[in-house]
């Protein structure tokens, strides 16, 4: 059973078409990295997947977990179980990252008609999160992403995931910006969060995130359509060759 | 105009300065020529309002469940101006007469022919030196016929006294009110003025003289979270030395309400500190009018003055005017101002929707943040508490 199933996905953005259609099937328990050079569309994918409105999907359709994803609002999809850790976290000032995270974590439990986590129980919860992830307790109650340096905002990113126990989470360059060491806790973050039951969508650049999070299967993404897939020693060809050899094959 | 035939006529038992009377009416009511009016529209109806004496029908008394109950508070209630507590206390205002006048909105129609009543004032004089004062004053208007009501009260703060004022504006749509509060504060002394406005159907028209003496802090905290029409004028002249003043302003301006705040800054000594910091929230077709101005007299070196306002639109029809100045003829001096106005933004409404949260509750926290960032600035705990609580409700 696919957990996401994507069939001929066009978008465009203020009539530009930027995804020209990408199928993409992720099962349960799989990592998939998809790479790609500056520009190709892997933001565009994954804030089009997330719900994003400024984009206007033109064609294709995008199934989740059964349902059409195309169809639900941005905070539906993230209470299915989708979950996008964005390339550049937005800042917003007076909400603290607590109560936000808890009304958050309450709305999805709501969506699936649980219990809702008191205060008390919450704090509790979150700073064990927060240790898989060495995310300092300070951050805990400052206002979302406010002041947090770009490696803070991208363990934040990871951190929520942590929180909301994602079906599908899309991680979107969240290796950079981030040192070794950093890349390393959040890399064991991942793989301790994994299970057969959830699946990983890597965006990165770099070869070295992968050395880490081991992906099942590696997608080149260019100029908005997938153009070549294979498994992780793809990865390691392309840190070698540059992505030339796949765009122009003739040279 | 109504109001002004009612004063002329004999049977009240107010004592008229005929010559303010003349002038207000020769002035006529502002239009949209009027610098201070000019993007403040007037209440609706505004030539059928008489003058409210003390015989005024009462419509059925209004509730004041919507204030804070400050439970150390001496208690004040006025009733269509009057108050039964200090009725014969009432005297005329020549005290301070000299002073008061030298204000932005001495030329108002409204200031005048309040002015034009001499035997209206109450004074409240703040005089224990180690102990803090604390006073709630409600303003309750609810006579059965359209009426003008003008009220006049003094606060008079001696050497070293500490007092936080509590002003509670409730009134019905028959009336508006029209209140002067005349403030001195001596040196050394500290004041709390926390002005509220959380009546629906409300129309105030404040005006408040404030002077204040060397080492003596201010704070005014001026909320209005409902009403139909609420204007506060407000001048503050910083006539003493090392003074500190915070002037926080909320509002919240829905249907087609309107919430407009003048205020003028003097800084007319040298050494001393003030910051404005007003935000709003302007929902449907509500306007919001935010006039701020810091004004630095020549030979008050070593001011800090700055002066802050934001505005979020939620609606399509919502407006909001803002006009911030300086006027700064000192030289050493450390003052800014800004102002922003804008709606919510998308990029932070989709990161929470992102995370689970509708798109209304997405935007309601936001709104909510943006105001606390204000309301956290209120130093009394309870009150502060309160108003969340408050606005958490508006916002619902
Ligand atoms: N708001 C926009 N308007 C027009 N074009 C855009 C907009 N946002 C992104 N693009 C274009 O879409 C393409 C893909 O961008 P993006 O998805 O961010 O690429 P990647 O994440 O792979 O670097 C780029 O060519 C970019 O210029
Ligand atoms: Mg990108």
């Amino acid at each position: 059973m696919n957990l996401l199933k994507i069939n001929n996905l066009k978008a465009k953005i203020n009539d530009n078409e930027i995804l020209h259609g990408i199928n993409l099937e992720v099962k349960p328990g799989e990592i998939h990295a998809i790479m790609g050079p500056n520009g190709s569309g892997k933001s565009t994918l994954a804030s089009v997947l997330a719900g994003k409105s400024n984009y206007e999907v033109t064609e294709g359709s995008v199934e989740f977990n059964g349902k059409d994803l195309l169809e639900l609002a941005p905070d539906e999809r993230a209470k299915e179980g989708l979950f996008l850790a964005f390339q550049y976290p937005v800042e917003i000032p007076g909400v603290s990252n607590v109560n936000f995270l808890r009304t958050a974590l309450n709305e999805h439990k709501k969506y699936r008609g649980e219990e809702l986590m008191e205060a008390g129980t919450f704090l509790k919860f979150v700073r064990e999160k927060a240790k898989i992830i060495q995310f300092d307790n300070k951050y805990l109650t400052r206002p979302v992403n406010e002041g947090f340096s770009g490696g803070e905002k991208k363990k934040n990113e990871i951190f929520q995931m942590a929180v909301l126990e994602p079906k599908l989470a899309i991680l979107d360059e969240t290796d950079s910006g981030l040192d070794i060491d950093a890349l390393k806790i959040v890399a064991d973050g991942v793989n301790a969060l994994r299970n057969e039951n959830n699946a990983y969508i890597v965006i990165t650049h770099y070869q070295r995130l992968l050395n880490y999070i081991v992906p099942d299967f590696v997608h080149i993404l260019y100029n908005g359509k997938i153009i070549k897939t294979g498994g992780k020693e793809l990865a390691l060809e392309l840190e070698e060759k540059g992505y030339d050899w796949i765009i122009n094959p003739e040279n | 105009m109504k109001f002004i035939e009612s004063l002329k006529e004999q049977n009240h038992n107010f004592k008229i300065n005929s010559e303010k009377l003349q002038q207000a009416e020769s002035l006529g009511l502002p239009n949209f020529k009027t610098e201070l009016w000019k993007n403040t529209p007037l209440p609706r109806n505004i030539y059928d309002y008489s003058i409210a004496t003390h015989n005024s029908d009462r419509n059925q008394p209004l509730s004041i469940s919507d204030v804070f109950v400050e439970p150390n508070a001496e208690h004040y209630k006025f009733e269509n101006g009057f108050c039964q507590q200090l009725k014969n206390q009432q005297f005329e205002n020549q005290l301070i007469e000299n002073k008061i006048d030298e204000c932005f909105f001495a030329k108002d129609i409204f200031y005048l022919l309040n002015k034009s009543i001499e035997n209206i004032a109450n004074q409240f004089v703040f005089n224990h030196k180690n102990e803090k004062q604390i006073v709630r004053l409600d303003y309750i208007s609810d006579a059965a016929n359209l009426e003008l009501i003008n009220l006049q009260n003094n606060f008079v703060l001696e050497e070293s006294a500490n007092a936080e004022i509590f002003l509670n504006f409730i009134g019905n749509d028959n009336t508006i009110q029209n209140n002067i509060f005349t403030i001195i504060q001596s040196p050394n002394s500290h004041l709390k003025i926390n002005i509220l406005s959380n009546n629906k159907d409300s129309q105030i028209i404040n005006n408040f003289k404030i002077i204040i003496n060397d080492n003596a802090h201010l704070t005014i905290n001026n909320i209005s979270l409902k009403g139909k029409f609420v204007r506060n004028n407000i001048q503050v002249d910083i006539n003493g030395s090392n003074a500190e003043v915070i002037a926080n302003g909320f509002y919240y301006v829905s249907e087609n309400n309107v919430a407009d705040n003048h205020i003028l800054m003097n800084h007319n000594a040298p050494n001393s500190f003030s910051n404005q910091f007003y935000k709003g929230i302007i929902a449907d077709e509500g306007r919001g009018i935010f006039d701020g101005k810091i004004y630095v007299k020549k030979d008050a070196q070593k001011t800090d003055a700055y002066q802050t306002n934001r505005n979020i639109l939620i609606s399509q029809d919502a407006r909001i005017f803002t006009k911030p100045a300086l006027e700064i003829y000192a030289d050493d001096v450390k003052c800014s101002h800004g102002a922003t106005s804008g709606f919510l933004q998308e990029e932070e409404i989709f990161y929470l929707m992102s995370r689970g949260i509708d798109k209304e509750n997405s935007q309601k926290l936001l709104l909510k943040a943006f105001a606390n960032d204000l309301i956290e600035k209120i130093s009394n705990e309870e009150y502060k508490i309160w108003l969340e609580n408050q606005i958490e409700k508006i916002l619902e």
